[in-house]
C-alpha cells in the first residue's frame, strides 16, 4: 500500500492585478493555480506538464510555500502546512528542497561550491564546520562531481556540472520530498540523460521523492511514475505515466501528445496528428466552463462553455476533467472531433438544473 | 516538405541541383582565450526544395557554419588563402596578426554557383534577405520592438523588390495572411509585444517568405515555443515550403524536429561533421557513435525506457579540441587510431549519400546500431 507523502487539496493561487498608484484597488485576479488536487505517494516520481502560463512553476512554490496559497490545504507528511507561520516553516523546510532550472542563474556566483552546498547544513546547524566539509565532499562525490572541487566558483563549471551542484545543494540535509522545477530543460540532450539517470539513481539510494516539474513531455514520461497534466491553473488529467501517453482521456493531453515530434522518421510520416489551433488564453479571464474549450476540438456548445468539468475517474489511478473523454488513442483529426450525439444530449441534461445556481454540475460517466 | 524518395533524388541528380554546396568551410574566431575554432572543416549541401536538419549540442558550431555563410559574423576578415594543409595554421596566423578583424572564414560555399565566402559586400546584401532568407530561435529580439511589423515587412519589401509603398503593404498584408494571422489588415500596424510567441514566429516566416527566396535558413526556430505552438509552426514551415518550394536548412537541437521535417541529416560534433545521411539511415541505421550516444539518450514518449544510455564527459572546448578524433575522449570505442588521425567523412555501407567520420568497422558498427536501436524500438531493430 503506497503511503502517502504529501497531500494538495483545491489549492488555488491568485495574483491580483490593482490599478491606481495612491488608492490601489484590485481589479481582477490572476488565477495562476485554480483549485488543483492530487496526492503524491512516498518514493514515487509524481510528473507536472503543461505549457508555459499552465502554472506548474506557481504551484510548486505554493507547494513548498515560497508563496503563500490563496486558499486550500497542503499536507506534507500528515502536518497541515498551509497556515504556517515562517517560523513554524523552518523545520519543515529542510524536508523539502528544490532544484531549479537555470544552472547558471541559481547559484550565488560569488560564493564557492563547498558553501553553496553545505549552507542548508550550516543554517540547520547540522554537524561542525569539519562535519560538514566532510559531508559535501562526500555529497560532490554521489552526484558526480570531484570532492577536490570544494574550493571552486560556480562560473568554473558547465552547465551539466552546474546542474550536479544544484543536486548536491538539494540533497545535503537529507529532505523527504525533492520539487525539481525544470531541472533538464536548460541542458543539452546528452547532459540531460546524465542528469536524469542521476536523479533515478540517487532515489533508488536514498528512496527520494520527486516532484518532477517539465513542459518536455519526452522527459516526464521517462522519469515520472505518475503524471499530472495542466492547463491554465487547472488539472486536465492525472494517471500513471503509462496509462497517460497510451490511453490519454482529456482532449489537451491527447493533442499535446501528438504535438511531440517523435525521434523516428518513419512512424512520424504515418502517424495522426492533432495539430491545436490558437494560443492559451489569457488568465485573467480565462474562457467560461472548461478553460480548453476555445481550442478544443470536441468542444460541445451548451455543456463546455457553460459548466466547469470536475475531475472523473477512470480508474483508481486514472482521472480527468472533460465531458467528452477521448474513447480510444490515437485519433485523428476527424475521430478526435466527432463526439456521439446521445452523449452530448445527456451531458446537456444532467447540467441543465445546476445552471441557474451557477454551480458547477458533476458528471458522471 | 518532399517526401525522403524525392530529396535521394534531388541529391543523385548532379550538382546542377545543389542550390547550396559548401565545401571545408572553416570559421576562426579570436578571443582574448586563443583561436576558437568553431566551424573547423564542415561540407555538405541542399538540393532545391529539400529540407536539411543540421543537428548538434550547443557550441557544436551549427549556427555559426549558416552566419559564416550569410557573412553575419562580427568583424569578419577577408584573406585570401589558398586550401591545402596549411590552411588551419595560416588562418590562425592571419587572425593573431590582424587588429581590424576577429573572425575569418575560409571555404567554398556555392549559392547557384556564386561562392558567397568571395562575393561583394554589396552583392551579399542582396542575396541576405532576397534568395536566402533567415529565420532566428528568438522572435521577439529578432523583430524591432519600436517600429510596427507593417513597417519592417514593408521594409524588407522595398529593399529587394522594386514596387511602391502601396504595394509593399499590399504584399505584405497578403504575406501574414498567408501565415495564418486573423485580420492581417488590422494587425500589419501592430507592434511586436502585442503578438504571443507563436505569432511572432509567423510574422518572422512572413517576413522571410516575403522575397520568394530560394533557400530559408532557420536557426532553433520552434525552441522558444511551447510544443503545440511548435506543432503549428511546423506545418506552417511544411506548407510553406510546398507552396513555394523553398528549400530549408533548419538547424536544431532536437531530434524529434529533425525526424519530423528534414529530408537530409548532417549530425555536428565539435565544429565538424560526425556524420551525414538521409533522414531515415540517421534513425534507422545510425553509422557514428556520436549519433547513437544522441539517440540512446533521447527519452522517448512511444516507449517505456528503463534508462538512458548516456554519454560520458562533456564536450570538448573549441580553443584546445582534442587530437585525432574530437570524439574520442568520449567515445567507448575509441582506440589507437582515434587518437592520432582525424577521420574524415568517407561513405557508409557503400552508399554515396550515407556518409560519417569514423575509423571503426563496419561490422561492428551495424551491430552497435542495431544494440543501440533495440532499448527503445524493438521492431526497428529486428528491420536493420
Amino acid at each position: 500500500m503506497p503511503e502517502e507523502l504529501l497531500r494538495v487539496e483545491n489549492v488555488k493561487k491568485h495574483f491580483p492585478v490593482s490599478r491606481g498608484i495612491i488608492f490601489q484597488k484590485q481589479i481582477a485576479a490572476v488565477k495562476a493555480v485554480d483549485d488543483v488536487s492530487f496526492t503524491v505517494n512516498r518514493g514515487e516520481t509524481f510528473g507536472i506538464v503543461g505549457e508555459s502560463g499552465c502554472g506548474k512553476s506557481t504551484l510548486a512554490r505554493v507547494i513548498m510555500r515560497l508563496l503563500d496559497p490563496t486558499a486550500g490545504k497542503i499536507t506534507f507528511d500528515g502536518r497541515d502546512i498551509s497556515n504556517l507561520t515562517r517560523n513554524e516553516m523552518r523545520p519543515v523546510r529542510r524536508e523539502m528542497m528544490m532544484i531549479f532550472q537555470d544552472p547558471y542563474a541559481s547559484l550565488n556566483p560569488r560564493k564557492r561550491v563547498g558553501f553553496i552546498v553545505g549552507e542548508a547544513l550550516q543554517i540547520n546547524k547540522m554537524g561542525s564546520a569539519a562535519e560538514i566539509k566532510r559531508r559535501v565532499q562526500e555529497l560532490l562525490e554521489v552526484v558526480g562531481l570531484n570532492p577536490e572541487h570544494y574550493n571552486r566558483f560556480p562560473h568554473e563549471f558547465s552547465g551539466g556540472q552546474r546542474q550536479r551542484i544544484g543536486v548536491a545543494r538539494a540533497l545535503a540535509v537529507n529532505p523527504k520530498l525533492i520539487v525539481a522545477d525544470e531541472p533538464v530543460s536548460a541542458l543539452d540532450v546528452s547532459v540531460q540523460a546524465q542528469i536524469l539517470n542521476l536523479l533515478k539513481d540517487l532515489q533508488t539510494e536514498f528512496g527520494l521523492t520527486y516532484i518532477f516539474i517539465a513542459h518536455d513531455l519526452n522527459v516526464v514520461r521517462y522519469i515520472s511514475d505518475r503524471v499530472m497534466v495542466m492547463y491554465l491553473g487547472k488539472v486536465a488529467e492525472i494517471a500513471d505515466a503509462g496509462q497517460l501517453y497510451s490511453e490519454p482521456q482529456h482532449p489537451y493531453s491527447g493533442s499535446l501528445l501528438s504535438a511531440v515530434p517523435i525521434a523516428n522518421p518513419r512512424a512520424g510520416r504515418s502517424r495522426k496528428s492533432v495539430v491545436l489551433q490558437g494560443d492559451v488564453p489569457n488568465p485573467i479571464n480565462p474562457p467560461s466552463g472548461c478553460r480548453f474549450h476555445p481550442r478544443c476540438p470536441r468542444y460541445q456548445e451548451g455543456v463546455c462553455d457553460v459548466v466547469e468539468p470536475r475531475i472523473t475517474e477512470v480508474s483508481a489511478s486514472h482521472g480527468s476533467a472533460c465531458f467528452f473523454p477521448l474513447e480510444h488513442w490515437p485519433m485523428t483529426v476527424e475521430e478526435i472531433s466527432s463526439v456521439d450525439p446521445e452523449v452530448v444530449a445527456e451531458r446537456k441534461r444532467e447540467i441543465v438544473p445546476a445552471e441557474p445556481a451557477g454551480e458547477p454540475a458533476t458528471a458522471s460517466v | 516538405m518532399t517526401s525522403t524518395a524525392a530529396g535521394n533524388e534531388l541529391a543523385t541528380d548532379g550538382a546542377d541541383e545543389l542550390l547550396l554546396d559548401v565545401r571545408d568551410l572553416r570559421t576562426y574566431f579570436k578571443t582574448d582565450d586563443g583561436i576558437v575554432k568553431a566551424v573547423d572543416g564542415v561540407s555538405f549541401s541542399v538540393g532545391r526544395g529539400e529540407t536539411l536538419g543540421i543537428v548538434g549540442e550547443s557550441g557544436c558550431g551549427k549556427s555559426v557554419t549558416m552566419m559564416s555563410i550569410l557573412g553575419l559574423n562580427p568583424k569578419p576578415g577577408r584573406v585570401n588563402i589558398p586550401a591545402g594543409p596549411g590552411r588551419g595554421e595560416a588562418m590562425s596566423k592571419a587572425l593573431q596578426e590582424s587588429t581590424k578583424f576577429v573572425s575569418l572564414s575560409t571555404g567554398e560555399a556555392f549559392f547557384k554557383g556564386e561562392n558567397l565566402l568571395t562575393v561583394s559586400g554589396s552583392r551579399l546584401r542582396e542575396i541576405r534577405g532576397g534568395e536566402i532568407a533567415m529565420i532566428f530561435q528568438d522572435p521577439m529580439t529578432s523583430l524591432n520592438p519600436v517600429h510596427s511589423i507593417g513597417t519592417q515587412l514593408i521594409e524588407a519589401t522595398l529593399l529587394h523588390q522594386d514596387v511602391s509603398k502601396k504595394q509593399a503593404r499590399k504584399l505584405a498584408i497578403e504575406a501574414l495572411k498567408d501565415v495564418g494571422i486573423p485580420r492581417a489588415e488590422r494587425r500589419i500596424d501592430d507592434y511586436p509585444h502585442q503578438f504571443s510567441g507563436g505569432m511572432r514566429q509567423r510574422v518572422m516566416i512572413a517576413m522571410a517568405l516575403i522575397n520568394d527566396p530560394k533557400l530559408l535558413i532557420a536557426d532553433e526556430p520552434t525552441t522558444a515555443l511551447d510544443v503545440t505552438t511548435q506543432a503549428q509552426i511546423l506545418e506552417l514551415m511544411n506548407r510553406m515550403q510546398e507552396e513555394h518550394g523553398t528549400a530549408i536548412v533548419m538547424i536544431t537541437h532536437d531530434l524529434g524536429v529533425v525526424a519530423e521535417v528534414a529530408d537530409e541529416v548532417v549530425v555536428m560534433y565539435a565544429a565538424r561533421v560526425a556524420e551525414r545521411a538521409p533522414v531515415d539511415n540517421i534513425y534507422e541505421q545510425p553509422m557514428h557513435p556520436y549519433t547513437w550516444g544522441l539517440l540512446g539518450s533521447l527519452p522517448r514518449l512511444e516507449t517505456d525506457v528503463e534508462r538512458l544510455t548516456q554519454i560520458p564527459g562533456q564536450p570538448p572546448s573549441l580553443l584546445r579540441p582534442p587530437a585525432g578524433c574530437r570524439f574520442n575522449p568520449r567515445c567507448t570505442f575509441a582506440f589507437d587510431r582515434c587518437r592520432r588521425e582525424l577521420p574524415e567523412l568517407v561513405p557508409a555501407l557503400s552508399d554515396p549519400l550515407h556518409t560519417q567520420a569514423c575509423f571503426l568497422d563496419e561490422e561492428t558498427k551495424l551491430r552497435e546500431a542495431r544494440r543501440v536501436l533495440a532499448a527503445f524500438d524493438p521492431e526497428a531493430a529486428g528491420g536493420v
